[in-house]
Order: structure tokens, then C-alpha cells, then sequence
């Protein structure tokens, strides 16, 4: 499981589990620090049109993000809405990952279930979905 | 003459506003809470997203809470609010080709490759008042829950879903086919522009016309769309492809910036509108496009976006929809209420003036009508 696939599941894993997660790295790493609090903030939301293929500005979208440290190394969390615990915890698993400190094969076996629960829960929503998919027949 | 400052009013106002919230309250029924607003009135949630230009779900719906329902105020409020917070940085170009769809059609092609998924719409039913919601309580919407959850599996494509499909492209084919009109530029400008940043100037950049659109306010962007439809500048449109669906919002990493980081899924509304042909630079004919994406869902704004896309790159202003002036001056609902409200705000001594030049000419016509 490579870092990029673990960052990508994060972003959708169950707050109750990151912040499970967060704790076990703060238990074995307690002197991570907070070097920039939870704060609101907007990210610039850019796409691309497909009519000459340009990027525009589409609108702003609230987050939190939050910077934590461990020595000189920093993580960083980013999360839709108004969330500073969810921020912060993004932050410090942030941190784990990228310096392999804390219970690393835990929280990679923790997410690699929530990868899991994810894919199945998609797959149902989108069988449902899916179920609106039009069948046509030719009359005649 | 220059303004008069004039004092008084404070305990009226001050009333006012006690007034607005007792108006609201009066009638004695439970508070609506955040989220139920959030998820029963997802589509006014989603409008007030696009037009306050900022994507967030909850204080979408608070600010349609104290807004009593009014999608422009709600709007206002949003983009007030979003003008105290700080910009951390600028997401990576999404591509909606990516896009998690919940609803996916095109009326130009029957057949198009992963089918017409309708998701949750309401282009197939009767307007009629469904007076059983008078009743929905708790237990309808459990119960109607469960049955929902136990019809999956019975479907044809039921089983066949494990992995999320990608849908590609309708303009994509049609392009691969020498069909429809392909891009002109082919070099990428530096810097993208943002109108919250530098006024428009005309001719506006593409990025902000696409910008000014996408916060455009539905009904403006939608009364200009239609003008054309209707013959003021028809450009003829078919929906090539109309998408809702999620699609991620990545940004570089704040303190590793060569490692990319995905924050979350934003809903978005995508319509591909296939104009009229137009031939090229080699005389060969094409059709052309028009395109419009929106925060949230929101079909009817989408669709008008590309409408008016391709209608300001006619070349003619013969047309109000034509003329991008027009068009980008005209369909923001925070500047366009915001002056239309402004005429509640005292006159009076311009109107004093103007009274004052009345009477004037009525002396001085009466006079003349004496001497005659």
C-alpha cells in the first residue's frame, strides 16, 4: 500500500476511527506539537472547461487545516467544513505516515478496512444508482 | 450638493430587527435545525452555495435559516462570511471526467457509452402537491429507508458495481469523430484570473466569464439563457451530456508541496451544451459547445452557464445574450439585489431636487400658458 493510496483513503475515513488513530499516535509520540491550531480557511476550487480546455476559478470551499510537529518534521490536515478535531487528527496521522512513528502497521491495517467499507459502501450507492440507469427498447 | 448626514432611526431599526426574528417565530412551530435544512432542502442548500461562491454544505444552511428562506440574502450572507476568512491556497485543476456521478444523461445521443443514469430527479413526474408529506413523520422516513436499502440487489446492474464507474465523455466522441469544434489555444496562461481579486474588464478573459457564471445568480443566468432560446440570439443548443456527481478537491501539500493531498468530494452540476455549426479556420464545418459547471446541484443554472457560454462567443452583440457586457454585469444576485434594494434606502434629497425642478417647470409652463 503506497503513501498516495493512503493519503486518498483519509480524507473519507470515519471520524471515529481517526481520532482512535490519532490517539495511538499521540500515546506514542507525545511530544508532537500543535504549531498551528485548527483554522478555518478557503481553498480556491479551480476546473477545467472543455470547450478550450482552460482552467477557471469555480468558487471557494471552506476547510480547516491544522500543522503539527514532531522535532523539525510537520503534518499537515485539511478537511471540509468547519472541523478543527478532524483537522488536527488529519495532522498528526499526517505526521505518523510520513515519519513511521506511532503503531505505523496498525494504522495501515485501519485503513487499508476502511478502504474496504468504503469501496463497498460506493459500490451500493451506486448500485442504487444504477438502478435509474435507462434501458431502451426499439418499438416496432 | 453633497450627502446630509441626518441622525435618528436607531430604535426603530433596533425594533426592525427584534421584529424580523418574531416574524419568524411567531408561529410557534419546533426550530428548524441546521441539518434538516442541510439535507431536506438540498437543493436551496446547493443554490445558495453557488451564487454565495462558496462550498460549504452546513453554513449553507444556517445562512438560509436566518435568511427565512431567501436564497439571494442566504447567498449574501455566505459571501459576507467568506470574505472574513483567509485563502490558504488554490485546489489542483479538477477534471470532471473523474466525477463520482449520481446523474448522468445527454439528449443528443440515445445510446451513449455507460448508459443514462437519472439518479434523483424529478423530469419524469407530476407536479402535483403530495399532500402525504403533511404527515411524514419518523417512522415513514425509517420505514421507507429500509424498503429503499432492500431493493438493492434486485436490479439488473446490481452486483456488477463493485468498482466506481468513470463515464467518458460525450464531447470527448464527438471530438475523436472530427465532429465538434477543438481548441483554439495552446498555450496555458500563467495565471489563472480571479474576479474576487481583479475587476472584470471587457473582453473578459474565459476563466472569468466561467468564474462570473458559475457564481451567477440561477434566475439572471436562466432569464438571459432563455432570451436566446427563445430567438434573441438562438445558437441552437442540444444537451450533449449533463453530469452531477462528486468530484475530489486535491491541493499540494502545505508544508511537502510535491506530494498532493485530496481534502474531500464537492458536488457539482457539468452541462455540455452542442451548438450550431460553425466552420473553422480550414472552412471545414463543426459544431461548436458551450459549457457551464456550478457548485452543488443545480441542472437549470449549469445548462444556462453553457447556453450563455455560447452565445457570448457569437462574435454579434446583436442580442442582449450575445453581448458579454450585458450578460456579466447583469447576473449576479448579490450586486444586481444589493443596487435594487439600495432604492428603499432615503432619497430625499435628491428627490427634493428633483421635486424642486417639477415645481419650477410647472411655473414656468403655467406662465406660458397665461401669455398665450
Amino acid at each position: 500500500m503506497n503513501e498516495e493510496r493512503l493519503r486518498t483513503i483519509l480524507h473519507r475515513v470515519d471520524n471515529g476511527i481517526l481520532s482512535q488513530l490519532a490517539r495511538s499516535v499521540l500515546a506514542a509520540s507525545p511530544e508532537i506539537r500543535v504549531i498551528k491550531p485548527p483554522q478555518v480557511g478557503l481553498v480556491m476550487m479551480q476546473a477545467r472547461e472543455t470547450v478550450e480546455n482552460e482552467p477557471f476559478n469555480l468558487g471557494e470551499v471552506l476547510v480547516t487545516e491544522c500543522t503539527v510537529a514532531l522535532g523539525e518534521a510537520t503534518g499537515w490536515g485539511c478537511c471540509l467544513g468547519d472541523d478543527p478535531e478532524r483537522a488536527y487528527h488529519l495532522a498528526v496521522l499526517d505526521l505518523a505516515l510520513h515519519l513511521g512513528v506511532g503503531p505505523v502497521d496498525g494504522i495501515r491495517a485501519a485503513l487499508l478496512a476502511e478502504e474496504e467499507r468504503i469501496l463497498r459502501e460506493d459500490g451500493a450507492e451506486f448500485a442504487n444508482i444504477a438502478r435509474s440507469r435507462v434501458q431502451f427498447e426499439a418499438l416496432g | 450638493m453633497g450627502y446630509v448626514p441626518i441622525k435618528g432611526g436607531k430604535a426603530a431599526i433596533e425594533a426592525a430587527e427584534e421584529l424580523v426574528r418574531y416574524f419568524r417565530l411567531r408561529g410557534g412551530s419546533a426550530p428548524l435545525e441546521v441539518k434538516q435544512i442541510r439535507d431536506q432542502m438540498r437543493l436551496a442548500v446547493d443554490q445558495v452555495m453557488g451564487e454565495g461562491s462558496l462550498y460549504a454544505p452546513f453554513h449553507a444552511a444556517l445562512a438560509l435559516k436566518q435568511a427565512e428562506g431567501d436564497t439571494i440574502e442566504a447567498s449574501f450572507l455566505l459571501r459576507a462570511y467568506r470574505s472574513t476568512l483567509p485563502r490558504i491556497g488554490y485546489s489542483l485543476v479538477a477534471d470532471t471526467r473523474e466525477m463520482a456521478v449520481i446523474r448522468r444523461i445527454s439528449a443528443a445521443f440515445k445510446d451513449i457509452p455507460g448508459g443514462q443514469i437519472l439518479g434523483p430527479t424529478r423530469d419524469y413526474s407530476l407536479r402535483l402537491l403530495d399532500f402525504q408529506l403533511v404527515e411524514e413523520n419518523p417512522t415513514h422516513i425509517k420505514e421507507f429507508l429500509r424498503e429503499f436499502a432492500s431493493k438493492a440487489g434486485r436490479g439488473e446492474d446490481d452486483g456488477k458495481e463493485e468498482v466506481l464507474p468513470s463515464f467518458p465523455k460525450v464531447v470527448d466522441m464527438l471530438r475523436a469523430e472530427g465532429l465538434l469544434e477543438t481548441p483554439n489555444k495552446t498555450e496555458e496562461a500563467e495565471e489563472i484570473i480571479d474576479i474576487t481579486r481583479q475587476p472584470l474588464t471587457f473582453p473578459a478573459p474565459r476563466a472569468a466569464r466561467m468564474q462570473a457564471m458559475a457564481r451567477g445568480e440561477t434566475g439572471g443566468l436562466m432569464a438571459l439563457a432563455y432570451s436566446s432560446m427563445r430567438g434573441y440570439g438562438n445558437i441552437h443548443p442540444t444537451l450533449g451530456e449533463l453530469r452531477v456527481g462528486y468530484v475530489p478537491l486535491r491541493v499540494h501539500h502545505r508544508t511537502r508541496p510535491d506530494e498532493v493531498v485530496t481534502v474531500g468530494r464537492v458536488l457539482v452540476t457539468e452541462a455540455e451544451v452542442i451548438a450550431r455549426m460553425d466552420a473553422g479556420e480550414d472552412g471545414i464545418p463543426r459544431f461548436t459547445l458551450g459549457y457551464g459547471l456550478c457548485f452543488g446541484h443545480n441542472e437549470i443554472k449549469a445548462i444556462s452557464m453553457a447556453v450563455l457560454d455560447r452565445t457570448m462567443r457569437t462574435g454579434s452583440k446583436e442580442a442582449p445574450a450575445e453581448d458579454e457586457e450585458f450578460v456579466l454585469y447583469h447576473i449576479d444576485g448579490i450586486e444586481a439585489s444589493g443596487f435594487t434594494a439600495h432604492w428603499k434606502l432615503p432619497h430625499y434629497v435628491t428627490f427634493q431636487s428633483v421635486l424642486d425642478r417639477l415645481r419650477r417647470a410647472q411655473q414656468v409652463g403655467r406662465k406660458e400658458e397665461g401669455s398665450q
